[in-house]
């Protein structure tokens, strides 16, 4: 197929029906912007600004840097022994380093390079199994006076409160994100589907002249193509700018636990080039499903 | 070049468009389908194109089956076959020569090709000069000359024409006439459907009388009844 009569054709049925076109991209738009948002904040800043309470971790007993490795192994037994602990996971100096430097990593190379792995104690992160915040407690004391045991940490109930919503919002919004996209995709194919229509004396002429009939679908396969790439790309700028804000913004809020929701270039990056994709996919799909439908063999 | 055996095609209202039909039209003959509305001449045309299937016999054309080709391989069946209408069925947002140059770019043809085969068609047709209007631009005779150039550009081996002077007066109409004679005298087999008693009788080619769906007359030379 011909490149100039492939942009030609393409660019006749996205300028035949611009009005539906432009609707179309923007709801690829809004909801590709608002899965973002829910990814970006909802995913890695949720996850970000409670790396260390992850998993439904409700304590973590800290050893004494000095602690023996009897010591440590005591308290290891005893709580997996223990019928109040659901898991427990020793982060050893490997991982309390790893995770140091996960939560620091946007604090630049002063911060990162400040302790070496050994400087951290040890830690054991426990999740109970029952999450009732008093017998979580009760449980969580009790390790305080060991011997080997520097300290027992818990999250407070703000900092709990903050995350259970924000798992819920996530939820929500990511529910929400996933009903427009699918709504993105019934519009693409109704703007194919008006495409074809509008189109359908050339469809006749080109069927009785001998066009193949992928011939024939591929300018509006492209077409769909493009309202989603097209859609994904302001989305992905939107959510450029809407980045770059929060963490401006981010930077008055510092010490304040909105601050701590952030993430880092590469999980942008990522879900940047993760949107486009999915755009360039909804597009296609939409437009090939309509193709299908209304250019049958 | 084009055979029925034994046709029957009948629709999904039970209505009967042909029965029994038997025609065997050799490469390079022209053609006339006649016969009053309803009596199975557009049938037959459509049949021959595969946009309809037997429902019993055998219909083949360019060599071909027309009902053992897959689906995928219909539009290389339609290459070998140009088809005029009644109502040119034209693009009105393309010009001239983009209405002629569409049928081979939709083939997939190269630019070159298409730059070359193009202008020496509209030649053809006497329409070189207006390549670059638009169909509401020109007559009714200019826009069926149009339609021709569209289907024989691509050189096909069969034209099917289905009441392609319908919409034309006298005059217009010999001219169009004159034109597919000059095409089928390059070879193409011209079959052409019509009312048209005058030009029939006028042009003495072989003639078949289709009425209620059945060939009544095939006759060479023929006259219009």
């Amino acid at each position: 197929m011909r490149l100039d009569y492939l942009v030609r054709e393409t660019g006749q049925n996205l300028v035949r029906n611009w009005l539906l076109s432009v609707a179309t991209v923007l709801i690829v738009t809004v909801s590709l912007t608002m899965f973002g948002i829910t990814v970006l904040l909802g995913f890695f800043g949720l996850d970000n600004a409670f790396i260390t309470w992850n998993n439904d971790v409700s304590f973590i007993v800290y050893m004494n840097p000095d602690a023996t490795a009897e010591q440590i192994a005591a308290i290891d037994k005893d709580l997996e022994n223990s019928p109040q602990v659901d898991t427990v996971e020793y982060y050893d100096d490997d991982k309390t380093f790893e995770l140091y430097q996960k939560m620091f990593q946007q604090d630049g190379p002063e911060m990162l390079t400040a302790l070496e792995k050994g400087d951290l104690p040890t830690s054991f992160r426990v999740k109970p199994s029952n999450p009732d915040a008093n017998v979580v407690k009760e449980l969580a004391n009790s390790y305080g006076p060991k011997t080997g045991v520097y300290t027992v940490d818990f999250p407070d109930e703000q900092v709990r409160q903050v995350q259970s919503a924000g798992q819920t919002i996530r939820f929500w919004l990511l529910l929400a994100s996933v009903v427009l996209l699918a709504a993105s995709i019934v519009l693409i194919f109704i703007a194919i589907q008006t495409a074809v229509f509008s189109r359908r004396r050339e469809i006749e002429v080109m069927r009785l002249v001998g066009a193949t009939n992928w011939f024939i679908r591929i300018p509006f396969l492209i077409e769909g193509l493009i309202q989603g790439l097209v859609g994904a790309i302001l989305a992905v700028s939107s959510l450029a700018i809407i980045g770059a804000a929060w963490k401006s913004d981010g930077e008055s809020m510092k010490g304040s636990l909105l601050a701590r929701f952030v993430w880092t270039d590469d999980q942008q990056l990522w879900t940047f080039l993760g949107l486009l994709g999915i755009g360039a996919v909804a597009g296609a799909l939409g437009a090939f499903i309509s193709t299908l439908w209304y250019l049958r063999d | 070049m084009i055979k029925l055996e034994n046709v029957k095609k009948v629709y999904k209202n039970d209505h009967v468009a042909l029965r029994n039909a038997n025609v065997d039209i050799q490469k390079g003959e022209f053609v006339f389908l006649v016969g009053p509305s309803g009596s199975g001449k557009s049938t037959f045309i459509r049949l021959l194109n595969r946009e309809e299937l037997p429902t019993e016999g055998k219909v083949w054309v360019a060599g071909k089956d027309i009902a053992s080709i897959r689906n995928w391989q219909v539009p290389y069946l339609r290459r070998n076959i140009g088809y005029i209408f009644q109502d040119f069925k034209l693009l009105p947002n393309k010009t001239v020569e983009e209405n002629v140059a569409f049928a081979l770019e939709a083939i997939g043809r190269p630019r070159h090709s298409v730059k070359t085969q193009v202008p020496a068609i509209l030649e053809l047709v006497g329409l070189a000069h207006k390549a670059k209007n638009r169909p509401d631009e020109l007559s009714g005779g200019e826009q069926q000359r149009v339609s021709i150039a569209r289907a024989f550009v691509n050189r096909p081996l069969i034209l099917l024409a289905d009441e392609p002077t319908g919409n034309l007066d006298p005059n217009t109409t010999i001219g169009i006439m004159k034109l597919l004679d000059r095409i089928n005298r390059t070879g193409t087999t011209v079959v052409m459907a019509t009312h048209d008693r005058g030009i029939v009788d006028v042009m003495r080619r072989r003639v078949i009388e289709l009425e209620g769906g059945q060939v009544v007359r095939d006759q060479a030379r023929g006259v219009y009844e």
